[in-house]
């Protein structure tokens, strides 16, 4: 009861996100600015883990976001929230890095083998863990080749609104683009992972069983 | 039986209909075996989905954004060199280091602000003055121009009062001239008069 109270209290005096970009905009307040930061580094970083598949990747891509909302900070209009515009620049970045990462995937073959080995070991915890943790592993990559095989736009709606928690209303806002549309394409997206979840690709469930009598020895030890 | 479209059943899905809506789908969804399959599978994907857990950046990043547009692409580079550190470096580290090199940067670009400030002052105050200068060298020609103008219409004024007075005089002069000649005939007939009028007595 006092913790909430004292939650409210002190979102009563909390700048908002928009008070603290308008500091930016016109003192260039490094105290405003790392409060966006702070508040907003997560969310983004999960968006782009989401989005590119790599957490690595993912931190440059949250970094760059920020990096263009200070620089742009001048020409930046407030016209909606500013969770809007940042979600927005940082889907782009992430649209442009899918692009480069494909089009080395067409031109150097062996590199996409290398990445995809890369991506798994991600998803991997290097520690050896037994039982439960290496079953949540083995969904995980499950559901991040589902995912993946999701096209750009199919995917950023799916992950907006399932993992962000974002409205179909928001998202539209961000994407530009008609609420119908954000429905229509979640309903799509959602029936294409039910499928692939239902039936994983056999080559992973395959590698997921070499890979857990591989460890078998290991674990019995 | 009219089916809800899927955006409508999507929506269900993700608990943002209206309130009568909802109760519109879910009345439908207990006569309606093919839309309760479909609302199921979503269901079954939506958990699915959940197996897919990000952790969160370790790298703190508490002080961002100096002042100066320099200064900002110094803290994005530095921010995003120990976005890589840190995975060597403890994050408690990394924080005081961004936090020591926020203050630094933030005195640093105060200093700077200050001159360029106290310049600007002063540049302004020399503009003024210059411009005060300007405009009342031009007031004071315009006044004399002015008066020159004036002065000048006086003196002519004058000089034909002058004029005008000199004839003036000068026909007076005549005229009291001619009278003094007048007087001095009528004083001469006069006596004449007398004279002759006198012997007769």
């Amino acid at each position: 009861m006092s913790a909430s109270f004292s939650n409210v209290i002190k979102n009563l005096f909390q700048i908002t996100d928009e008070q603290a970009m308008w500091r930016v905009q016109t003192e260039d307040d490094p105290d405003a600015f790392a409060v966006i930061v702070s508040r907003w580094k997560i969310p983004l970083h999960h968006l782009c883990t989401r989005m590119v598949g790599d957490q690595h990747k993912a931190e440059d891509l949250t970094q760059e976001a920020f990096s263009r909302l200070f620089l742009k900070r001048k020409v930046y209009e407030p016209k909606g929230k500013l969770s809007t515009y940042l979600w927005r620049i940082t889907l782009n970045l992430c649209y442009d890095e899918l692009r480069r990462l494909k089009r080395r995937r067409e031109t150097v073959p062996n590199d996409a083998y290398q990445d995809s080995i890369l991506a798994m070991e991600n998803f991997v915890s290097p520690d050896p863990v037994p039982g439960v943790e290496m079953e949540s592993n083995e969904q995980a990559a499950q559901v991040r080749a589902a995912l993946d095989s999701l096209s750009d736009s199919h995917r950023s709606v799916l992950v907006l609104r399932h993992y962000e928690n974002l409205k179909f209303r928001e998202i539209a806002e961000v994407l530009e683009i008609p609420e119908g549309t954000v429905k229509s394409r979640m309903a799509e997206a959602l029936s294409q992972m039910a499928k692939a979840l239902q039936h994983p690709q056999k080559e992973t469930a395959s590698a997921v069983s070499k890979t857990r009598s591989k460890l078998q020895p290991i674990l019995a030890l | 039986m009219t089916h809800p479209k899927k955006e409508q059943l999507i929506t269900f899905s993700y608990g943002e209909c209206e309130p009568s809506e909802q109760k519109e789908i879910q009345h439908h969804l207990k006569s309606c075996g093919e839309c309760q399959t479909q609302v199921n599978e979503w269901s079954h994907a939506k958990k699915s989905l959940n197996a897919w857990k990000v952790t969160a950046p370790a790298t703190q990043l508490h002080r961002f954004g100096p002042p100066m547009l320099k200064w900002g692409m110094a803290a994005a580079l530095f921010v995003s060199f120990g976005f890589g550190l840190n995975s060597v470096v403890a994050g408690r580290q990394n924080e005081a280091m961004t936090r020591k090199i926020a203050t630094q940067i933030q005195k640093e670009s105060q200093v700077h602000y200050e001159a360029l400030l106290q310049k600007e002052i002063a540049d302004s105050r020399a503009a003024l003055i210059a411009e005060f200068k300007q405009l009342r060298d031009q007031d004071r020609q315009d006044f004399i121009q002015t008066m020159q103008s004036l002065d000048q219409e006086r003196s002519g004024e004058v000089s034909e009062l002058r004029k005008d007075l000199e004839t003036v005089a000068l026909n007076a002069a005549a005229k009291l001239r001619r009278t003094e000649r007048e007087l001095g005939q009528l004083a001469i007939l006069t006596s004449l008069q007398t004279s002759e009028t006198t012997p007769k007595n």
